[in-house]
């Protein structure tokens, strides 16, 4: 139903993922998933976004969006910090002191923590902000929003969510942009890092078998998973543990 | 493992049905709040309407009081000034004068004429030659007045006196006024 040129009813999101190397578009379940890879920067992720939005008709754009971001752009890190801090406005802002040394992010990067341990640590995600702004900003020039942002392997987390996951204690998850290793055990973050694309994926997998060795844990029944870039959904590498 | 809750949203707008229902709701406040003083405003005139009367009532009740005050007891300022003009006008002693100047008789001098307009009487003093002559005085001043004068005088002696070393006798006649 549409009046006035707006549309009213059942609210429809889109979807948008978004990386230093690929974008993607979804804007209904009706309709297939268009994506774009090897892009240099978020920003030339954004200007595609926007040029496919230009092609598809005013009407038929969503007006609220989800945002996936890939692991080039929303990297985390556990977060161990000094004895001493009163208050978790202490706690973040200690943590945006150290966010350049643990993932190269600038220190204005947009930072989310997670609920404090026992011992203190908890689990940071850093987020580029520039990306953001800017998709915000076309989005918002269409009459759309984005109501929610969140790391695409984040969704891995979820229960229930997209992915078939069996709450792993240690977690991989590939997308365009690099991959990234989660560990826990008994709910205690012990690892948490993205990596840049590899080269070849015997880099990933070497990657992985260190962090694994530093824990020491095998990495031959970790999870794996892949963004798949046709779907844009999360499928698991089980052609790895076969050869392994 | 663990959900990573993190959410980087840049804002999160209520739904627009729920926007919709807080301007219905302020809406309703404003028009309640407008009706509410109108009500006030009305209720305002109707109080100062209604002091108004009460000052105008109490005033009212303080004249009729101070009238009821005046009337129950307490004296005018003119009131004895209008009392005593209105006893002069009433009283008419030019028609007593007017009799002792009509009445002549030999042996009989006049010495003293006093009016009293509070007690209405009219006293005069005479020196006569004798009782005789005193009491052909006294009749002849009420002859004078039952028929000639407008003034209806009763004159009558009231005492008198033997004058020695000068062979007279004085006599005090007084006049009162008779009911109309």
């Amino acid at each position: 139903m549409s009046w006035a040129g707006r549309r009213f009813g059942a609210a429809s999101r889109g979807s948008l993922w978004l990386g230093r190397s690929f974008a993607a578009l979804q804007t209904s379940a009706a309709n297939g998933v268009t994506a774009v890879l090897g892009l240099g920067s978020a920003e030339e992720g954004v200007a595609w976004i926007g040029s496919s939005l230009d092609g598809s008709q005013p009407g038929q754009q969503p007006r609220q969006w989800t945002l996936r971001l890939g692991c080039g752009l929303a990297r985390p890190f556990v977060f161990r910090p000094p004895a001493g801090l009163k208050s978790r406005q202490e706690l973040l802002a200690v943590a945006r002191a150290v966010v350049e040394d643990e993932v190269g992010m600038p220190a204005d990067s947009a930072i989310w923590a997670g609920a404090e341990e026992a011992d203190g640590s908890t689990i940071v995600v850093v987020v580029d902000k520039n990306g953001l702004l800017s998709l915000g900003q076309e989005l918002l020039g269409r009459g759309g929003l984005l109501r929610s942002v969140r790391p695409a392997w984040a969704e891995l987390t979820d229960p229930g969510g997209t992915a078939d996951v069996a709450q792993p204690e240690m977690l991989f998850a590939e997308d365009p942009d690099g991959a990234t290793v989660l560990a826990a055990d008994h709910g205690r973050w012990l690892w948490a890092e993205s990596t840049p694309r590899a080269s070849t994926p015997d880099e990933h997998d070497a990657w992985l078998t260190r962090i694994a060795i530093r824990l020491g844990w095998s990495d031959r029944d970790v999870p794996r998973y892949r963004l798949d870039h046709r779907t844009l959904a999360w499928v698991g590498m089980d052609q790895h543990k076969d050869a392994a | 493992m663990k959900r990573i809750e993190a959410e980087f949203a840049p804002e999160r707008l209520p739904p627009r049905w729920l926007w919709g229902g807080a301007l219905t709701l302020l809406a309703l406040s404003a028009i309640s709040l407008a009706w509410a003083a109108s009500e006030f405003r009305s209720a305002e005139i109707e109080l100062a309407e209604a002091q108004a009367a009460l000052v105008g009532a109490r005033k009212a009740a303080d004249d009729a009081e101070s009238l009821r005050r005046q009337s129950a007891g307490q004296p005018l300022p003119f009131e004895a000034s209008a009392r005593h003009w209105q006893v002069e006008e009433v009283f008419a002693w030019p028609d007593a004068l007017r009799v002792l100047e009509q009445v002549r008789l030999e042996g009989v001098v006049l010495q003293s004429f006093e009016a009293t307009a509070e007690s209405q009487v009219i006293r005069i003093v005479i020196d006569a030659t004798d009782h005789a002559t005193i009491a052909r005085y006294a009749d002849a001043l009420n002859l004078g007045t039952s028929g000639k004068a407008q003034g209806a005088w009763r004159w009558r002696i009231v005492s008198t006196s033997q004058q020695p070393g000068y062979g007279t006798t004085m006599a005090t006649i007084e006049a009162a006024s008779l009911p109309r």
